[in-house]
């Protein structure tokens, strides 16, 4: 499939995910290199959310409100990056943490091995909480999170630009030797992404998004665009 | 929205009183399950809370937003899959801001039940039901050609066509009534 050979049939199943997992990843690399059709895809998506609206309204058990506001007292929430704060250490990241971002964030992600080998007590997964990634200077403006549980690592990035045709943006994360790639992704036109990885991102460890060419690499070649050290904010 | 992105859990009571009916029809709707359309309902609103701080307010649709948390999540529960407590639909996955030069999404904001059910009336019935199918049975299409017992192709082209049918009507509802609001 290419951008000049549109996938018209499959994009309003597409918006509603109502294709299957091999036709869905297809229609999604060709939505990488096509604006045309991610402008229609965006507008079924529009008209699925309208449709939602005829569902009967329906009052619950009166419990649930009150279910609600306990759960999400006890639930942190994704860090906001302010404008001034782009592309800085966030403030929770201290002492040798901060420094072996600071030494990966320079160097770039051939670097992270490194700098990880020397870090020890990486520890299992924890409960439920969200880390902040900070964008480098080639991602000036996207700003991500990565929210840890206990059987899943999710990732969510915005203001992060569709990919050039023939690239996906990759996430890694780097407990060890060496970066395992987690899985590969595009963004919608106004740069937004959400995802489970494929890999746990363990307390210590280090997730990176980076530009891999298509479908995806074994190793990371791109600039790191993305990165944060899996860490519980203090005080969230 | 901005109680909640200030860190205040209870500006949750009042979006809840406001939207909770909606997003608790669509789950029951969905999953025809009283208590798994409670549990959606409560994830879909702690995913809101979670991700208040990211919310654009002079963008943002928070009923589209958690609609569309809450369709995901009634998927998840009828295509078999674990149970994503950490699901998170980013305000521009949810539909109604998808992209920034998209008119259509503006129109749609704040359409009204009504508006939309005259829309789906105006489709066959074929296209309705393949319509439905799709977004509260939660069938993919080779699924939904294999209930109808129709050719893949005339499914996936009905779907769009139904689509464009009410992309068009509703389009055009938008516009001419102003969306009230439900």
């Amino acid at each position: 499939m290419t951008a000049q050979t549109h996938p018209d049939d499959a994009l309003a199943a597409f918006a509603l995910e109502a294709l299957p997992d091999d036709e869905r990843k297809a229609v999604a690399t060709h939505l990488a290199q096509c604006a045309r059709c991610r402008h229609a895809v965006a507008e079924f998506q529009s008209v699925g959310n309208a449709v939602a609206l005829t569902a009967p309204p329906l009052a619950a058990h009166g419990g649930l409100r009150a279910r609600i506001l306990t759960e999400a007292a006890a639930t942190p929430q994704y860090l906001a990056q302010s404008k001034k704060g782009r592309g800085r250490i966030l403030p929770w990241l201290t002492g040798w943490v901060a420094a072996a971002a600071l030494f990966i964030l320079s160097l770039g992600l051939g670097s992270i091995d490194v700098a990880l080998q020397q870090q020890s007590g990486v520890s299992a997964p924890q409960p439920t909480f969200a880390v902040a990634l900070a964008a480098t200077t080639d991602a000036a403006g996207a700003s991500g999170s990565v929210t840890v549980a206990a059987t899943q690592t999710a990732l969510s990035v915005q203001h992060l630009p569709p990919p050039p045709p023939g690239y996906v943006y990759e996430a890694w994360v780097i407990a060890g030797a060496s970066p395992l790639p987690a899985g590969t992704f595009i963004t919608t036109p106004d740069g937004h992404a959400d995802l489970a990885l494929t890999q746990a991102a363990v307390q210590g460890s280090t997730v990176a998004i980076t530009t891999e060419p298509a479908p995806s690499q074994p190793k990371p070649t791109g600039k790191v665009l993305l990165k944060g050290i899996i860490q519980p904010a203090q005080g969230s | 929205m901005a109680q909640l992105a200030a860190g205040s859990s209870a500006a949750l009571g009042p979006l809840y009183d406001r939207y909770g009916s909606v997003a608790y029809g669509l789950a029951h709707h969905m999953l025809h399950d009283a208590g798994a359309a409670e549990d959606v309902v409560q994830e879909a609103f702690v995913n809101i809370w979670r991700s208040a701080r990211t919310f654009d307010q002079q963008r943002g649709n928070v009923r589209g937003w958690l609609l569309t948390t809450v369709r995901h999540c009634c998927l998840d529960v009828l295509r078999g899959h674990a149970p994503q407590t950490t699901r998170n639909v980013s305000i521009d996955q949810a539909a109604d801001l998808p992209a920034s030069d998209d008119v259509l999404s503006a129109v749609l904001k704040d359409i009204d039940a009504r508006s939309v059910q005259q829309a789906l009336a105006a489709l066959s019935d074929d296209q309705r039901e393949t319509v439905r199918l799709a977004y509260f049975v939660g069938l993919t299409h080779v699924q939904i050609a294999a209930q109808q017992q129709a050719p893949l192709g005339t499914v996936k082209g009905r779907l769009r066509l139904a689509m464009q049918r009410l992309r068009d009507l509703l389009a055009y509802s938008g516009a001419t009534e102003g969306g009230a609001s439900s």
